[in-house]
């Protein structure tokens, strides 16, 4: 079996524990904006946690992408590069070319019920092959790898066999 | 009694500017989906509230707080003004309200998620066009400068506003342009693929704005540069 044309969702969660400069920014502002846009769908109050507001109102599932905007630039400060995503060299990190954010759960009376989590997205990488608990990835137009630990924060979101001579099936065409 | 009675007589004396005597503030839900209609409707004071744990909070690592909205997207630019204006403080200016304006870009489509429109579905998740959010200043205004709205099905051309003071939701409303303006814009080659709003053809007949008009009608006029100045007053209970 050749090599595979993948793409990567990464998902990386923060909550009221998790620690670093990213995070807390992510966190406490995320919160914060939480506070304001979830009013519109809970007038007086009446609901404490987000997923009391959105069982009684569904159009406050914009509420994911209305509380990211507010962490927008903490995002952009990353210059593309997947938190935590460092290969075994220490070298080289994984690049996302999209993200999506993610709320998992808030309270608009206690804050450290909130839990957020973007998904960054990969552009496409060649899976060469499994080994242990490692993707080997490599990229269309170098024979340098990269080594990604697996685990339950990374998911193959898209998936393309590659025939051989390693053309997209398109190219094939 | 002394001083309810002097802070009624001062309501009254407001400025000389043609604005009405008693004004209704728009009010913080009137619907509880901004994005399919709401509208301004009575004044109800806001209660007193103890400050949020981030009373500071001033949308630092916002990717939305600017003046300059496009994104680059094509369209007839528009520069806007919002005016913020306080009903408990005989219709003055209010400093240090947060205006957050969307709206959708020349040919129907917001940005933040997946929507459909005359040009197929479009998955703008990544993007944060046509939205933007300002902190009032001193003159209580918040500028944009971004492009004419498109229309899309079952509603007339409109841009969404939410206004916050001290992390309190004040105001959720919809501002509308004035017909005629829509008809010349949306005949220009820019805007001419999808044309006349077919689906809703004036604002009297709109969903959201059939009952609240005059209170919701920016004055939109030809711009000394390009484009058009929209100029509008949101009266909110500060």
């Amino acid at each position: 079996m050749g090599s595979s044309m993948i793409k990567l969702a990464i998902r990386q969660v923060i909550d009221a524990h998790t620690s670093g400069a990213f995070a807390r920014q992510v966190f406490q502002d995320s919160y914060a904006e939480f506070l304001l846009q979830s009013q519109v769908y809970n007038p007086d109050e009446v609901f404490s946690t987000f997923a009391e507001i959105v069982a009684h109102q569904p159009k406050a599932n914009s509420l994911h992408y209305k509380t990211g905007f507010a962490v927008g630039l903490y995002i952009r400060s990353l210059n593309n590069l997947v938190p935590d995503t460092w290969d075994l060299s220490g070298n080289m990190q994984l690049a996302f070319e999209k993200h999506q954010f993610k709320i998992i759960a808030s309270s608009i009376r206690d804050p450290q019920q909130h839990q957020v989590a973007i998904l960054y997205y990969t552009a496409d990488l060649l899976l060469h092959r499994v080994i242990g608990e490692y993707l080997l990835l490599g990229t269309n137009n170098s024979t340098d790898t990269f080594m990604l630990k697996l685990s339950d924060q990374v998911t193959i979101c898209n998936y393309q066999e590659l025939m051989v001579g390693f053309l997209s099936p398109e190219e094939e065409k | 009694m002394e001083n309810t009675r002097k802070k009624f007589l001062k309501q009254l004396f407001i400025s000389a500017t043609a604005v009405p005597v008693l004004i209704e503030a728009c009010k913080k839900s009137d619907s509880t989906d901004p994005e399919s209609g709401s509208s301004s409707g009575s004044c109800t004071v806001s209660p007193e509230e103890t400050d949020g744990p981030y009373p500071l909070y001033t949308s630092r690592g916002s990717s939305i707080q600017r003046v300059d909205i496009t994104d680059g997207k094509t369209g007839t630019p528009l520069h806007i003004t919002i005016n913020i204006l306080n009903t408990n403080n005989s219709c003055q200016p209010l400093a240090n309200a947060r205006v957050d304006i969307w709206h959708c870009d020349k040919d129907g489509y917001y940005s933040g998620y997946s929507n459909r429109g005359y040009l197929g579905t479009q998955d703008n998740t990544a993007l944060v066009f046509c939205r933007g959010l300002q902190y009032s200043d001193t003159a209580g205004q918040v500028k944009f400068t971004s492009i004419y709205p498109g229309w899309y099905e079952g509603r007339v051309t409109h841009i969404h506003a939410q206004v916050y003071v001290n992390d309190k939701l004040k105001c959720t409303t919809q501002i509308a342009f004035p017909d005629d303006v829509n008809t010349a814009v949306y005949k220009t080659t820019l805007y001419s693929a999808h044309g006349q709003n077919t689906s809703v053809t004036k604002n009297s007949a709109d969903m959201v704005f059939s009952d609240s008009l005059s209170a919701e009608l920016a004055t939109v006029t030809a711009s000394e540069t390009s484009g058009y100045d929209l100029v509008h007053d949101i009266h909110i209970a500060g």
